[in-house]
């Protein structure tokens, strides 16, 4: 500890930003940012997608890309961290300040067990012996909750909640005066979120840490922090006490967050026609090949979806809930003919589209071919689920195959730029160029002409919005409404995030270890819920203090 | 251990299966192994006779059967031309060709390692600069090429090293490895330059990595983090090509056997096939084979070593 930074004065600010700027190349990338924090503090900084908020955290642990210019003023208890020497900072990294990043998945090194991971930062900066570094190292994973998981266990071997814990204990090894999070639960679960925020709340109490709480979620860190920095485009927008930044006294970007953020479309759009059935679902039961293989032995089958039924009408808003491993994806795979099921019935208006695949006699191609006229899907990831290497006329039309008849380049380029106005695209500026040349929100926008151009009835939208930024989301929600309004299409809405569940769904199904734990009208099953499943997950989403 | 079992199980029928490829594609598919082996203006006499004494009249199996009992016992058979054992033919080659190709690869690593650690710590450097040029050109410049230089300068010009044969390892180890050393260079040069390449390449992908960055926020220093957290995790495609470079070296060394007189494995496996000395060229192919399957062995137990997700 030597070597570290030892207390500060009492009047000195833990850490203390000043007029800050950072620019990579030519691109400002933060200006003159200022802000300052105590001992025992809690400060969020929110913003959406290139606010800059995550390279406020970088810069100050000195951990930004190759070419990134700082300046201005980063004092750490009286400490000038820009241009500070590298040999010094290593000392402070780690040992006064901690971090913990936003992908738990990746964050640690899948080489190395736990207990290894921990123990290093212990014995980098304390001095320890190895044994007694693996001691402390198990005393801290402990302490973050992980007390039945053993030390010697790889990453692989744990969930993303457990994985988070475990970059969290690295984090807080050498108890830090300053802990950084970078969306820290913004790949996990609501309740694992809840328990990860809860954790880290606890800690903070009990070492008396100052924390920075870096998130795109207003409502995240609405319950866990004192004051909060608003940021977009690199500055500062609002500053203050939580309380104060929720009143009326917030910037007009501000309140649209905050109205963006709680956005539900207009009533008139929900016109479910309850007579007709658009997709009937009987017994779903569909897995993957699990346990060890044996020669003669048939492969065991893990069931991820079991005995799902359920009915999507048509022009209705069907939800469909739970945590990850719960069969959602498995469920939307199965309408989609992506995979094979093993009992039940799916029906298409009226046709049967699929039997399990023992008396399934049509080829699956065929299959398929018949399912994806009317049912077609948009991903999660706007960046992975087009090929880099075509033109957004040749994505948006890709499906056109599907249909019985052919069509002329004209009629194609026509149609294509017909839906691309329709999702908001300009069509003349945007069918020559690749997809890396938007933006996630325009992405989500050209994957949803591309579902609409065979004219499907149904369109499973498998957590389309998770990844788009608050204002963006409600962009993309407020067209899908418009689009079913117009259409008359049905959306399954495969989503982790229960507050846009309630926002935007008619009826709603629970589902937990692949089976159908809860369904009713969204408004009942999520205002009271009688599994006490559903109840948890209702009680992990954040929420935002209603605004005055 | 169950892991290394289910290699060893696979490492076996992978044997069984190549065998079986090896002697049918040599014995069955071209026709008549003695006629093929006497030539076309051979005596019918002289065919069948030929046919009996290889036992070829025998059905295609139990050929197959007793070659393979053979071998497994290190009977190799008898080879036509020679008219001697070919274990003793073989294991003379072997005596060679190994410990060439073990040399120019620890020779190849030696080099390639440095460099390769060298360019990706200093990306778009001028250690990285020179060390892709340099890289650029061992893959491009022909080994031959570059053997007859290493001749001309440290064999002619500084007589340091014998320009060509090789005395054997009864004269002392010493004189065995000089003989062996230019080739060695000659072999290592543009399998460190590739090796070189793929390190580099690997480490930077890895060094892009989340968890490098959370080397970074413990206060690991840059050199800690490369060395404790991305060499390990790079080291996957490094170790697949060092397998297929060994192999690689075990048996394509024939040209550069010939620039230095080697009596190589390379060479015999020339020299068989140009005399038809078809029982030579499947006992010295299968025990390639063999070689191959047994690196890939050692690679996957190596890989399941490096990262534990592969331990299944």
């Amino acid at each position: 500890m030597s070597a570290s930074v030892q207390g500060c004065r009492v009047d000195t600010p833990l850490l203390r930003v000043d007029s800050l700027s950072l620019s990579i190349g030519e691109d400002a990338i933060l200006q003159t940012l200022s802000f300052q924090l105590h001992a025992g503090d809690t400060l969020g900084i929110v913003g959406e997608s290139g606010s800059g908020k995550s390279m406020t955290a970088l810069a100050i642990m000195q951990l930004l890309p190759v070419g990134a210019e700082l300046q201005g003023s980063i004092a750490f208890c009286g400490e000038e961290l820009v241009d500070l020497d590298e040999a010094r900072m290593q000392h402070i990294r780690g040992a006064d300040i901690g971090m913990v990043f936003q992908e738990p998945m990746t964050a640690l090194n899948p080489v190395h067990t736990i207990a290894a991971q921990v123990a290093e930062s212990i014995r980098l900066h304390r001095g320890l012996t190895r044994d007694e570094s693996f001691t402390e190292a198990r005393a801290t994973l402990d302490r973050v909750g992980l007390s039945d998981i053993a030390g010697d266990r790889y990453p692989h071997e744990l969930s993303g909640g457990q994985r988070q814990r475990v970059v969290i204990a690295i984090a807080i090894a050498c108890r830090p005066r300053l802990l950084i999070a970078d969306e820290p639960t913004t790949a996990l679960d609501v309740t694992t979120q809840a328990g990860i925020l809860a954790l880290l709340d606890e800690l903070q109490r009990e070492t008396g840490m100052a924390m920075i709480l870096v998130s795109h979620d207003l409502a995240v860190v609405a319950k866990t922090v004192d004051k909060l920095l608003v940021m977009r485009d690199g500055t500062i927008l609002d500053s203050g006490d939580t309380e104060d930044i929720f009143s009326a006294t917030a910037s007009a970007y501000t309140r649209t967050l905050l109205d963006a953020s709680t956005w539900s479309p207009p009533s008139v759009s929900r016109r479910a026609d309850h007579n007709t059935v658009l997709l009937q679902v009987d017994g779903l039961v569909a897995g993957y090949p699990s346990g060890r293989r044996r020669l003669f032995a048939p492969r065991q089958i893990k069931n991820a979806v079991d005995n799902v039924s359920f009915a999507v009408h048509a022009g209705e808003n069907l939800g469909l809930v739970g945590e990850s491993g719960s069969g959602k994806s498995t469920l939307a795979r199965c309408l989609l003919g992506l995979m094979p099921i093993e009992a039940g019935m799916v029906s298409l208006n009226g046709r049967t589209l699929s039997l399990p695949k023992r008396v399934q006699s049509r080829s699956q191609q065929e299959w398929g071919r018949a399912v994806r006229r009317d049912i077609q899907i948009v991903f999660q990831d706007p960046y992975g689920s087009f090929n880099p290497r075509h033109r957004v006329e040749r994505l948006v039309a890709e499906p056109l195959h599907l249909l019985d008849e052919p069509m002329t380049r004209s009629q194609r380029r026509q149609r294509v730029s017909a839906l691309l106005e329709r999702v908001g695209i300009e069509p003349a500026d945007a069918l020559g160029r690749y997809v890396h040349e938007f933006s996630g929100g325009q992405r989500q926008r050209i994957a949803l002409a591309r579902a609409l151009i065979v004219q499907p009835s149904l369109i499973i939208l498998d957590e389309a919005v998770s990844a788009l930024d608050v204002s963006v989301r409600a962009q993309v929600l407020a067209l899908l409404a418009e689009l079913a309004a117009d259409e008359g299409l049905a959306y399954l809405f495969v989503s982790h995030d229960l507050s846009v569940v309630r926002n935007v769904t008619d009826r709603v199904l629970v589902m937990r270890g692949g089976c159908v734990v809860e369904s009713g009208l969204t408004d009942e099953v999520l205002s009271q819920p009688r599994s006490a499943y559903t109840r948890s997950l209702v009680d992990a989403i954040p929420t935002l203090p209603v605004l005055t | 251990m169950i892991f290394a079992l289910k290699r060893l199980v696979a490492l076996a029928v992978t044997l069984m299966v190549a065998s079986v490829l090896v002697f049918f594609v040599v014995e069955v598919v071209p026709g008549d192994p003695a006629a093929y082996m006497l030539g076309l203006n051979a005596a019918p006499d002289t065919v069948s006779a030929l046919r009996s004494e290889l036992g070829l009249d025998r059905t295609g199996f139990a050929r197959w059967f007793e070659w393979i009992s053979g071998m497994l016992v290190g009977d190799f058979g008898v080879s036509y031309t020679y008219r001697t054992e070919i274990s003793t033919m073989v294991l003379d080659r072997v005596v060679v060709s190994l410990p060439l190709a073990i040399y120019a690869l620890l020779l190849a690593v030696v080099i390639a390692f440095p460099a390769g650690v060298l360019a990706a710590s200093h990306r778009r450097g001028v250690g990285d600069t020179a060390v892709m040029g340099f890289t650029q050109i061992g893959v491009a410049i022909p080994n031959f090429w570059f053997a007859m230089l290493l001749v001309l300068v440290f064999a002619i010009h500084w007589r340091w090293f014998p320009s060509g044969g090789f005395p054997g390892w009864s004269g002392g180890a010493f004189d065995a490895l000089k003989a062996l050393t230019l080739p060695a260079i000659a072999l290592a040069l543009p399998q460190a330059a590739i090796l070189a390449r793929v390190l580099r390449s690997s480490l930077l992908d890895t060094l892009g990595q989340d968890y490098i960055r959370t080397a970074r926020a413990k206060g690991l220093s840059p050199r800690a983090t490369l060395w404790k957290h991305a060499l390990r995790n790079a080291m996957i495609p490094v170790l697949t090509i060092v397998g297929l470079q060994f192999s690689f070296l075990l048996a394509g060394a024939i040209i550069i056997e010939n620039v230095f007189y080697l009596p190589g494995l390379g060479r015999l496996i020339f020299q068989a096939i140009s005399s038809r000395d078809l029982v030579v060229v499947e006992s010295v192919v299968m025990l390639l084979v063999f070689a191959v399957v047994v690196v890939t062995f050692v690679v996957d137990l190596a890989y399941a070593w490096i990262d534990p997700r592969l331990r299944r």
